[in-house]
């Protein structure tokens, strides 16, 4: 009898043992009321910029990181917030480059400068091409977004293509010319990212 | 043996033709730059650089900096623009001597008033040395005066001596071909042409006439044509129709073609022209080519340009002739270029051309 306690306790044990990563994982993924936690794990961002004389530029980065938690309920806005290092902005000249981070975007004035942040995003639903709204911190500044996004399912993740449009002058960013050539007003942002199931509650920076 | 030394004239003539100019860079659609107005005076691309086009021109190569008006404010009226640039070349034909010259052009743009501009260029050609022999004489021409009316943002007026619009706004890519199907006239006959383009479109319209460069009178050619360019992707390619009719006392002409510049990303692309051409000569012979640039260009970095260009030359039943050009550019400092290439002409005789050219640039 005692043996066949014994050998119970061990089974629940080992039962246990096995378990417990997967409710570890489970806990990860679901630490708030119905929401999973995703994280960015590659992604790129790109900022369209028409010049007033005709052509456009653009300028793209890869630091795009942080994580959302993705909310059964569409109507409240996504827990967590999406961060993009404006410093490594690259627009393919090297000295545009540098006007772009230091003269316009002013990067070097603090972390409110140095990087763009989508908070409060809203989507109306999680998968095929939806509408959303987002809070963009930018510049110091922090402005509602309206734009388009295409979700898909992918793996145990998803894949995000979206973009929106963005008022230079509605951040208080000074009207970028050079030479005669300007950035028309309206510049326009497009986030292509893939996002998975978060491992552990840490917000670690995906480049 | 009289042949052999009039076929090789030929192709050295060809080649010199057929030199590409370093300042036309339609290769810039990479960084999504769809028109060539926005660096150059003339919309039609090469020439004087604007001087937001001097700011980019500085700023691809090693020692990229500011220009020194930098400091101007953005909206303020370049009254005079110009540049002079030498060129130091030596070409090494196949087999023959080095053969070594020295170009100086000196070109400017004078501004009026904001909507008007007389645009001029003249050069100073030195005669190809060799160690062996001296050929020709010094020359020296005006290639371009014209006066340009630009009413409002998108719209301009050109009048004068110039270059014809083209697809690719790169000279040097008919130049190989020009002298087969378009031989004896002048390449900067006397216009009047408008350009029209927006974000979208790009159109360019013209009627020529002789300016007296024409080897003999009956090449004086009278003509019009048209040239317009859709932006298809993302202001990362333009793609296009041309077509062109002339007369002349010896020839009447009929030109259509097609037109490509795509860049697939800011370091790799492919420029593309192709156009078929009728001419009805005054002996009654008919002729048909169908001629053709490509080219693969890599950008490795702003200040090192690469591009492998293949082009043909085909006269329906009759000769055929390729030719295949790799080149590098080194953009050292905003005044110093080096240029290195290779040309190998596949025709009746087969050549290759070892050349390389330093540009020393003032403006």
């Amino acid at each position: 009898m005692a043996t066949n306690t014994r050998v119970s306790t061990y089974r629940i044990l080992l039962v246990a043992l096995f378990l417990f990563p997967l409710t570890l994982r489970a806990q990860d993924a679901t630490p708030d009321a119905g929401q999973t936690k995703l994280r960015v794990m590659s992604g790129q961002v790109s900022v369209l910029c028409p010049l007033t004389i005709g052509g456009s530029f653009e300028a793209r980065t890869k630091a795009l990181s942080g994580q959302v938690g993705m909310a059964p309920d569409n109507s409240k806005p996504l827990d967590g917030d999406l961060a993009v290092d404006l410093q490594t902005l690259e627009t393919g000249i090297g000295l545009r480059d540098d006007h772009l981070r230091r003269k316009y975007l002013e990067v070097e004035r603090g972390p409110e400068y140095s990087q763009a942040r989508l908070r409060n995003i809203r989507v109306d639903k999680l998968a095929g091409k939806t509408p959303f709204h987002a809070v963009l911190m930018l510049h110091g500044q922090t402005k509602e977004v309206t734009g388009t996004a295409d979700i898909k399912p992918e793996g145990d993740g998803y894949k995000l293509i979206a973009s929106f449009p963005v008022r230079v002058s509605e951040f208080g960013i000074p009207e970028p010319t050079y030479l005669g050539v300007g950035v028309k007003d309206e510049v326009v942002v497009r986030v292509n990212m893939n996002a998975a199931p978060a491992p552990a509650a840490t917000s670690g920076r995906t480049k | 043996m009289h042949c052999k030394f009039s076929c090789r004239l030929f192709i050295v003539v060809l080649l010199v033709l057929a030199a590409r100019h370093a300042d036309a860079y339609p290769n810039m659609i990479r960084l999504g730059y769809t028109s060539c107005a926005t660096c150059h005076v003339s919309p039609q691309g090469g020439g004087v650089l604007t001087r937001y086009g001097r700011g980019i021109d500085y700023a691809q190569t090693i020692r990229a900096g500011e220009p020194p008006d930098a400091e101007v404010p953005s909206d303020a009226l370049s009254r005079f623009l110009y540049d002079v640039r030498l060129q130091m070349s030596v070409d090494h034909p196949q087999g023959g001597a080095e053969e070594y010259s020295f170009n100086t052009n000196f070109r400017t743009a004078v501004a009026v008033n904001a909507q008007n501009r007389v645009v001029y260029a003249f050069g100073v050609r030195s005669p190809a040395l060799s160690l062996n022999r001296r050929m020709g004489a010094a020359s020296l021409g005006m290639s371009r005066l014209y006066w340009m009316y630009e009413p409002k943002e998108g719209l301009a007026v050109v009048v004068g001596r110039d270059d014809l619009p083209s697809g690719l706004g790169l000279p040097g890519a008919n130049s190989f071909y020009r002298s087969v199907n378009n031989p004896n006239v002048s390449s900067t006959p006397t216009q009047a042409k408008v350009f029209w383009w927006n974000k979208r479109w790009q159109v360019a319209t013209y009627a020529y006439g002789p300016d007296g460069n024409e080897t003999q009178p009956q090449f004086e050619a009278r003509g019009a044509g048209a040239m317009g360019g859709m932006n298809v992707w993302r202001d990362h390619a333009v793609v296009g129709l041309t077509t062109r009719v002339s007369k002349a006392d010896a020839f009447d002409r009929r030109n259509a073609g097609v037109f490509a510049r795509v860049g697939f990303n800011e370091h790799l692309g492919v420029l593309a022209e192709h156009d078929v051409t009728g001419r009805e000569l005054s002996t009654g012979q008919r002729l048909t080519h169908v001629a053709g640039h490509a080219e693969v260009f890599f950008v490795p970095f702003n200040w090192l340009q690469t591009a492998l260009a293949a082009e043909h030359m085909n006269t329906v039943g009759g000769a055929t002739t390729y030719r295949l050009s790799p080149s590098a550019e080194v953009r050292l400092t905003p005044n110093f270029r080096l240029q290195f290439s290779t040309r190998s002409v596949y025709a009746d005789t087969d050549s290759r051309t070892y050349s390389i050219q330093l540009q020393v640039k003032a403006e």
